[in-house]
């Protein structure tokens, strides 16, 4: 009995000191972290994608604007098959009025290791997070034995100590509330004009399809407000034609699309508002948020928290 | 044969293999008391052993005999002459 | 089925809590289950089944047989048999290749526009523990050591007891009857014990042994950009890699067998302190040592050829050096077939066989030499220092002859030595060289305050058991101490996204 007790505190300082270490060597800056991050229900809009979500959209900006508040689900090459999950968690944490979803990789079902792990990694446990790493498992090329480090990958991360500094102990880094600063003001020149979009459209296929039709089905299921949107930048041709086969897919079931490489007020120069093929630099950013921002404050009906205490961070 | 004769001509066979004459053995001598009484040197022992008494250990005996007294208790046994 | 993995924690952990629960007396049959599993887990076909029943068929029967004309010369006869047909099959499967590869190379030789096509094997996982287990079996049979089992499932478990088939032990069936069919109850101060034996051997195979993997992968990976320091260090940190993971293998293997109250023999008594390449192997695969010495040394000495060998050297060239050649003929086979058993391939014969004989036969020989020139430089070789130079000196021999077991072919470590005598030892001085081939200054820092540990846990363990020591501490230092253990594991441990999968030095053989 008494070697009982013992062994019962043993592992209950091991478990204490356990949670302990990991959160300092385990933090967790990821862009969708910062989404976990914030008070329960104090956003009204969610929303979801790969970089071009994180990279071009200032949260703080439009909350500066115009006071509502954005959550940016978002990560780097994050896959589409994610966007159903983090809706469904978005969902359940914050209930926004608004949830928008970035198109820019929903025409393909494959995805990176590394991007499928930028959600999964950051998702707090859940019976949501396990039935996502179900699913992705079935997409990725991974032995059965390695499956546990999706599942339990907060622990595969110990190689972290060598990072460990400062930053660990706190949460200073280069993203503002998931907005990424980092790439800020470089400017590459060698874009002479903009990307023409493709008029023609080539099939996706069929587990991409699926994917999609799955996410259809539950914003239609939950009765969800939702916008959807293709960011400017350069695309892959075929990449264009298959993302305009869902575009046409989501426009037969009733759903919003914007095209921003077709809207015209958005001014963005090519020449100098490019981070690279795929992303925009702050003065893209900025145009864009400008541009967007007033657009969803003219278009939805959204609260302004400007001078509401509880969001003066 | 009484011991005392078995451990006499013992002390003949060590001396000769390992080259010293100042050895003398006794029941409780093991091979930690004999600088060169290692792995090796133990077959030329045991051989030489076999010889001077006419008899033989089995390969059982030789692994796991563990001082010159089990020794002395097996020539006695079945030493022939 | 690695060591460290799940797959391994979950079978340990079933095996160990129904073996528990189940009565003691048929206790036993849970441990055949979970063997058999381990034994099959990987790559379960017909050909592998065959194997195992072959060796296992010959053994049960031969065993029986032995037994029954113990008397009679047919005990002999079947003996012989048994022990044919295990090595037989053994060497066809683990040798066939080299066998083949020799034959295409003498023909190559003499020009003739020939070879043979190499054999498709599939993995000998357990073979070569579990056929030199049986050889020990019979043997001991005959000469009267044990009697056969006559139970086939007891049998079967004997030889396919799980923990050892990867990494050793070897056990002898005498010694191990008892322990494997009796059950045992549960035991917490044993438990503690177990595990922390396989937390030690998890931090020596995660922290140092996968850790220094790296740089040793690197190095010799590439020895033309890493040449002269880096090949020297890499060498020596070479033999620590070896040693950290096969007696951490040992450890887990140990302490997973010592939880559910089954001794294993030891098989490493810290063989880094030996003063003498000789003494060195006395203390490093010890069982390995011991069979050799039991089933092929002391036979092969004793036997008339060699015996008569020894008289007709002692008459031409005197006593002295007589005894001597058919000593270094027996050790000489002895080597050669260590280096044989560890693999087919020529570096690995020279690496950890002829190299060893030859060490050891000057050892032999220039002893008296180095005591005459001691005497003359006034050194005195029962000081503290000459002992610890005695040691260094024979990790550095040892190092050495490890690199032909670390390369893949001889013309491979030939090239490697000579990479060696480059001359650049600024990269140990100019900060950053040594910090490119894999690890970076965290990770060597992480390293050497790990070694440290390494060193002076063996050090206590010459003089007293190392875990008696720490149970008999006060519980402040003894759990600070085992914290310090489990997070050194979790945090500096060599596994998880960024590292490869634990792979084992020792487990190919």
């Amino acid at each position: 009995m008494k070697k009982l007790l013992r062994c019962f505190i043993f592992l209950t300082i091991f478990m204490v000191l356990f949670v302990n270490v990991f959160k300092v060597l385990w933090m967790d800056n990821s862009p969708l972290s910062h989404f976990y991050r914030e008070p329960k229900n104090s956003i009204d809009i969610a929303y979801i994608g790969a970089s071009n979500v994180y990279v071009h959209f200032n949260s703080t900006l439009a909350f500066q604007l115009y006071g509502f508040s954005t959550g940016l689900l978002s990560g780097g090459s994050q896959p589409f098959l994610g966007v159903k999950y983090l809706l469904k968690d978005a969902k359940k944490l914050q209930n926004p009025k608004l949830y928008i979803i970035d198109l820019a990789k929903s025409g393909s079902s494959s995805f990176s290791e590394s991007g499928f792990r930028g959600i999964t990694d950051s998702m707090p446990f859940s019976k949501n997070r396990s039935e996502l790493i179900d699913e992705g498992l079935k997409y990725l090329d991974v032995k059965k034995e390695d499956y546990y480090t999706y599942y339990f990958s907060h622990f595969i991360y110990h190689n972290r100590w060598k990072d460990l500094g400062k930053a660990n102990f706190s949460l200073e880094d280069n993203f503002y509330k998931g907005f990424f600063l980092g790439n800020s003001s470089v400017t590459t020149k060698h874009f002479s004009s903009r990307y023409i979009w493709p008029s023609k459209s080539i099939p996706i296929d069929d587990k991409a399809k699926e994917i999609l039709f799955s996410l259809i089905n539950y914003i239609k299921d939950n009765n969800l407000n939702t916008l959807f949107v293709i960011p400017i930048r350069f695309y892959g041709n075929e990449e264009a034609q298959r993302i305009n086969t869902v575009v046409s897919i989501l426009e037969e079931n009733n759903f919003d699309v914007i095209n921003f490489n077709k809207v015209s007020g958005l001014h963005i120069n090519f020449e100098n508002n490019l981070y690279n093929n795929d992303h925009l630099n702050i003065y893209g950013s900025t145009k864009y948020t400008l541009y967007f921002a007033k657009y969803l404050k003219e278009h939805y009906d959204l609260p302004d928290h400007r001078d509401d205490k509880n969001y003066a961070s | 044969m009484k011991k005392e004769e078995i451990y006499e001509r013992l002390n003949n066979v060590f001396r000769d293999i390992f080259d010293d004459e100042s050895i003398v053995v006794n029941e409780n001598t093991t091979a930690n008391d004999i600088e060169d009484w290692d792995s090796l040197e133990h077959i030329n022992l045991i051989v030489a052993v076999e010889q001077e008494f006419g008899m033989k250990f089995n390969m059982n005996e030789v692994t796991s005999m563990k001082n010159v007294g089990e020794m002395a208790s097996i020539i006695l046994e079945r030493a022939t002459k | 089925m690695g060591l460290i993995s799940i797959n391994f924690l979950l079978l340990a952990v079933i095996t160990i809590v129904l073996y528990f629960i189940i009565p003691k007396k048929v206790s036993w049959v849970v441990l055949l289950v979970a063997s058999l599993i381990f034994l099959f887990y990987d790559n379960f076909n017909i050909k592998r089944v065959l194997e195992a029943l072959i060796v296992f068929g010959t053994s049960y029967s031969c065993g029986i047989l032995i037994d029954k004309y113990h008397d009679s010369k047919k005990a002999k006869v079947f003996l012989v048999l048994g022990i044919a047909i295990i090595i037989g099959l053994l060497s066809y499967l683990k040798y066939s290749n080299l066998f083949i590869n020799t034959v295409n190379h003498m023909l190559s030789i003499i020009n003739l526009p020939y070879s043979f096509k190499l054999v498709k094997h599939s993995s000998l996982i357990g073979l070569s523990y579990y056929s030199l287990i049986m050889i020990s079996y019979l043997v001991d049979i005959y000469r009267g050591t044990n009697k056969s089992e006559k139970n086939p499932f007891k049998l079967a478990l004997f030889m396919s007891y799980f923990p050892i088939l990867t990494s050793g032990p070897f056990i002898k069936y005498n010694e191990m009857k008892e322990h494997l069919y009796n059950g045992h109850k549960f035991d917490y101060d044993r438990m503690c014990r177990g595990l922390l034996r396989i937390a030690w051997g998890l931090f020596k195979i995660l922290v140092i042994s996968l850790r220094i993997g790296i740089f040793v992968d690197k190095v010799y990976g590439d020895i033309n950009t890493f040449n002269g320091v880096y090949i020297i260090i890499a060498m020596l940190l070479y033999t620590t890699q070896l040693y950290t993971n096969f007696s951490g293998s040992i450890d887990i293997i140990m302490g997973v067998s010592e939880i559910m109250g089954i001794p294993l023999p030891e098989n490493f008594t810290a063989p880094f302190f030996s003063r003498t390449i000789t003494e060195l192997w006395r203390n490093w695969h010890i069982t390995l040592g011991g069979w050799l010495r039991d089933y092929i040394f002391y036979p092969l000495l004793k036997s008339n050829v060699m015996q008569k060998l020894n008289k007709v050297c002692k008459e031409k060239f005197g006593k002295k050096i007589g005894k001597k050649i058919p000593l270094y003929l027996s050790m000489l086979i002895m080597w050669i077939l260590i280096g044989i058993w560890h693999s087919g391939a020529y570096s690995m014969i020279i690496g950890s066989g002829l190299l060893q004989f030859v060490y050891m036969f000057f050892e032999d020989n220039l002893s008296p030499l180095a005591k005459k020139v001691n005497k003359k430089l006034k050194i005195d070789s029962d000081s503290k220092s000459y002992h610890i130079y005695q040691t260094i000196r024979t990790y550095v021999l040892f190092s050495f002859s490890m690199i032909f077991f670390r390369a893949l072919s001889v013309k491979r470590a030939l090239k490697t030595i000579k990479n060696i005598f480059v001359w650049n030892p600024w990269v140990l001085f100019d900060n950053k060289s040594i910090y490119e081939a894999g690890l970076d200054i965290l990770d060597f820092r992480v390293l050497i305050i790990a070694l440290i540990v390494l060193f002076v846990v063996e050090k206590i363990s010459r003089k007293e058991d190392v875990r008696d020591k720490l149970f008999k501490c006060n519980i402040f230092l003894r759990w600070t101490l085992l914290y310090a253990l489990i997070f050194a594991i979790i945090i500096f441990g060599c596994y998880g996204v960024g590292y490869d999968p634990a792979k084992f030095i020792y487990q190919q053989f």
